[in-house]
């Protein structure tokens, strides 16, 4: 297994998270946007509890892939990885087609 | 004394709080969805497959497999909110038109007690015990009524309790993905794909979309509003609310793509201006000039990617599913997907124009009307600009593709399928009376389109270059008889360009392959009075008053052109005087024009400056005279 | 004669490449320009404007109309060309529509606009650049009526297209 192959899983798997990460912006702004008191004194604070609910989660998933984007950034020249379960780590947040690529070893002089 | 009970003033019961400004929640909704659904898409391809076998812990911490059913879990509650927000929008329309219902019969009660009041008032004693009877029958024609408004009260107060438990079912996470685990979820991914097997049948397409249940329907437009509103035979609601959520899906990725601080890419930028400009066409209903019309906005086709970024677009105004006379307005060169606002506003001067016309007959005449601008296909984007010699090199590709009839035919086939699904969606059993108005280029795609056998019921072209290749009479247009109407003025260049013979004299078949001039008088068509426009002089007159002027003022309010074309669209085509049409070649007029230059701009002047030297004038007239019979012989070709 | 398309439409080019040539040549001496493309759009947005202001209090008074409310943008002409156009609706007083078309007619050109109607039920009336039309609205309810008051189309560049392609409503003053 070759240097290029792990950084190459690397770099589209971070490319791939931004881009989710991305597209729940609108969505999340969507949410925020609609107005539920338009649907009357009774549905409205139903509406509200429900776009809030989803707004949040939205959020939440959106942090947690920018998140693995940046961690994957992050890892992306540390091919010194040693450590195993940083490895299993790592490897957890490719795509799956790649998800059993290994780093490449330090290899001595 | 006798007392005669007469029942109480009935006070006003207040309207419904939700009004039709509500739809605004369900766009914003089913937009969030559909871009949730998006992101579930990708991580469903990017992560575990659905048949994998292999050891269970590895797939649950495999993050994009995880994430996946996290995505899936909120587009599925989203869809759920957006079906249930459209079951309770629906059901409070129709509680708006049974208040308007119960608010006249108020009225007319009210009014009937004033009446019976003022009879008590001045009554004699022998008329006390028909008005007793009288009082008791209102009286119970008030219970009757209080009876009534109840029961509305109560179907208000079910819908709301109907909403109100739809949301509680899936306001939490974990009803989220117990949603997304119901077997009973719409299988979207088979629906999208039986819908496309049905291709451009459009009853079929129209059979199919009524035979889904509601449910099915929302979550096929949440997972595919770029198919559900595109495609033809979809009813023009369900496109409208498709494309709504899909403009906003997208304006908000854009913009918030600007605002994290990268900036647009060309392409990127292209998408969000054909995002606003739709939505701008849609909104526009309520610009000053047009919210006096009290009329609608459907988007009906939203492509922002199609031909290579210039886009597909169209909106309606007026509902053409129960129009009784629809018109579809098909704009010529230079026109893409960002200039549909503008090409909405010209369909919007064109309902308006039809309503009043309709309105101002002997008696008026009743009737619903839609207007719609669509760019649906290829145009070409010709800079006139660009006529000057040495900017002829650039924009050459360009103008042969003006030039080329390819487009044009594409385009024909692409507006006969859209104008075959307005006769499918067409609900009240009978097709709409239809027309299409095809301008410049535009004219030559309708013409394309009849020929090759649109279902359409009139036929007007404007400002045309041509009525497409191989059609030589109005006959071959395949249209009822008489219905083909041409406006083209004597000063509008584009419509000297039409003719199957030379542009210039002497050159053989070199036209420009747009086809025949439909002014012609021998064409056949009905040719309808125009305004001509001004006259102009040089080649920066041709762009800027003949191109840009009288070449765009068939929709002006001061043109008998609109007022022609709203007599056709009304049905009223009885009305439309034919002028008899063009007796010399289109060609000619652009011959007589450049004779006429030559003449002011060359041979005058040198008799004038020369007059006093005969010999010089002699010489002079005749060598400018020569000089332009090399160019220009006599007569054609 | 079989002419291959590819050679046709090369053929074409040509043929409007030497037209072109040969006009410009012919008239380059006499210096082809004309008014429209000259306009500024502000002096244009200022002109028509001011017809606005002069002409729709005219055509108010004329119909009995009670106070109009105007509001004024650039439009696009068919999506080609740009002009700046003033609009109202009025309530006119109840009346014969032929007569108070007429009214309409001699109050503008009482005010030295030239009567320019090309379409039966209305009123246009024309000065310098400018063009008034005055129509019954029926489907705006009843007794309304709209007065459009309008500069010529033309083309702009850079920051006048910007401005003329992306204009919003604005109230007219002095109504």
């Amino acid at each position: 297994m070759t240097l290029q192959m792990w950084t190459a899983a690397l770099s589209k798997a971070r490319d791939e998270w931004e881009e989710a990460a991305e597209g729940l912006n609108g969505p999340r702004k969507n949410l925020t946007q609609a107005t539920p008191s338009l649907l009357g004194d009774r549905v409205g604070p139903a509406a509200d509890a429900f776009l809030t609910t989803w707004e949040q989660r939205v959020l939440v998933l959106r942090n947690l892939a920018s998140g693995h984007s940046d961690a994957l950034a992050q890892t992306m020249f540390d091919f010194l990885l040693t450590d195993r379960e940083s490895v299993q780590e790592t490897q957890q947040l490719l795509m799956w087609q790649d998800r059993n690529t290994p780093p490449v070893s330090a290899v001595g002089p | 004394m006798t007392t005669i009970a007469v029942p109480a003033w009935l006070p006003r019961e207040p309207e419904p709080q939700v009004q039709e400004s509500a739809s605004a929640v369900l766009t914003e909704v089913r937009a969030a969805a559909t871009a949730v659904s998006d992101v579930a898409e990708w991580a469903r391809a990017n992560g575990a497959p659905a048949d994998f076998s292999g050891n269970a812990a590895d797939a649950a911490d495999h993050a994009v497999t995880a994430f996946a059913a996290d995505t899936d879990a909120v587009s599925v509650a989203l869809e759920r909110g957006a079906l249930a927000i459209d079951a309770f929008l629906t059901q409070m329309r129709q509680r708006r038109n049974e208040h308007d219902a119960l608010t006249e019969r108020r009225q007319r009660l009210n009014g009937d007690r004033e009446d019976l009041l003022q009879r008590i008032e001045t009554a004699t004693e022998d008329q006390v015990e028909a008005l007793q009877a009288d009082a008791a029958a209102l009286r119970q024609r008030f219970e009757s009524y209080h009876q009534d408004l109840q029961a509305w009260r109560d179907r208000v107060e079910a819908d709301e309790d109907s909403a109100i438990r739809a949301f509680a079912a899936v306001d939490e996470l974990a009803e989220g993905l117990a949603a997304a685990q119901d077997s009973t979820r719409a299988d979207t991914a088979a629906l999208a794909a039986e819908l496309r097997t049905l291709g451009t049948d459009t009853d079929a397409v129209n059979t199919w979309w009524s035979g889904l249940s509601q449910s099915q329907r929302n979550a096929l437009l949440i997972s595919d509003p770029d198919l559900v509103g595109n495609t033809n035979g979809i009813p023009t609601g369900d496109r409208d609310e498709a494309n709504r959520s899909g403009v906003q899906r997208d304006i908000e990725y854009l913009l918030g793509l600007q605002a994290s601080g990268e900036d647009l890419s060309a392409s990127e930028q292209r998408w969000l201006d054909n995002a606003q400009s739709i939505e701008k066409a849609a909104q526009q209903v309520s610009d000053s000039k047009w919210e006096g019309l009290g009329v609608n906005a459907f988007v009906m086709a939203y492509q922002p990617h199609a031909f290579g970024g210039d886009g597909i677009a169209a909106v309606a105004y007026g509902d053409p599913d129960t129009a009784d006379h629809t018109a579809v307005y098909v704009p010529g060169i230079m026109q893409d997907g960002t200039y549909i606002d503008e090409n909405g506003s010209q369909a919007l001067n064109l309902y308006e124009e039809t309503v009043n016309s309709m309105l101002s007959e002997d008696p008026p005449r009743e009737g619903a009307v839609s207007t719609i601008a669509w760019i649906g296909y290829d145009s070409p984007n010709f800079n006139p600009e660009s006529m000057w010699p040495w900017d002829l090199g650039d924009s050459a590709g360009d103008v042969s593709h003006t030039v080329t009839e390819a487009n044009a035919e594409a385009g024909g086939v692409a507006l006969s399928q859209f104008v075959d699904g307005l006769n499918s969606t067409h609900t009240d059993g009978d097709q709409p009376h239809l027309t299409v108005i095809g301008h410049s280029y535009g004219s030559t795609t309708s013409a394309y389109a009849a020929a090759g056998g649109m279902d359409a019921d009139s036929l007007v072209l404007i400002g045309s270059p041509g009525a497409s290749e191989g059609v030589h009479h109005a006959s071959d247009l395949n249209m009822p008889a008489g219905q083909v109407f041409v406006g083209a003025a004597d000063n509008d260049p584009v419509s000297w360009l039409g003719g199957e013979d030379g542009v210039l004299p002497g050159s053989g078949d070199d036209s420009l392959g747009l086809g025949q001039d439909p002014a012609q008088n021998d064409f056949g068509a009905t040719v309808f009075a125009v305004d001509d426009g001004e006259e102009f002089h040089g080649p920066g007159g041709l762009v800027d008053t003949g191109f840009k002027q009288n070449h765009v003022n068939y929709f002006d309010d001061t043109n008998p052109a609109l007022a022609n074309m709203a007599d056709v669209v009304s049905g009223n085509a009885g009305a439309v005087v034919d002028t008899g049409g063009r007796t010399q070649e289109a060609h000619d007029y652009l011959y007589d024009w450049t004779g006429d230059e030559v003449k002011d701009h060359v041979v005058d002047p040198i008799v004038e400056t020369y007059e006093d030297v005969r010999d010089g004038v002699g010489d002079a007239v005749d060598g400018a005279k020569d000089a332009r019979d090399d160019l220009w012989p006599d007569r054609w070709p | 004669m079989a002419v291959s398309t590819t050679v046709k439409r090369m053929r074409t080019t040509l043929l409007l490449l030497a037209l072109t040539t040969a006009l410009s040549t012919m008239l380059t001496a006499c210096g082809a320009s004309d008014e429209a493309g000259s306009s500024s759009r502000e002096r244009v947005e200022a002109s028509t404007t001011e017809r606005a202001q002069e002409a729709i209090p005219l055509v108010s008074k004329a119909l009995g109309a009670t106070g109009a409310k105007a509001t004024a943008r650039w439009q696009s002409c068919m999506a080609i060309s740009w002009r700046y156009e003033a609009f109202a609706s009025l309530t006119a007083a109840a009346g014969d529509t032929a007569a108070q078309l007429d009214a309409v007619r001699a109050a503008l050109t009482g005010a030295g606009y030239a009567d320019d109607t090309q379409v039966d039920g209305h009123v246009t009336a024309t000065r310098n650049d400018t063009t008034v039309d005055v129509q019954p609205s029926p489907i705006r309810g009843k007794r309304i009526w709209t007065v459009t008051v309008q500069s010529s189309c033309a083309d702009y560049d850079g920051d006048d297209l910007d401005r003329v392609e992306n204009d919003e409503d604005r109230p007219l003053d002095g109504m």
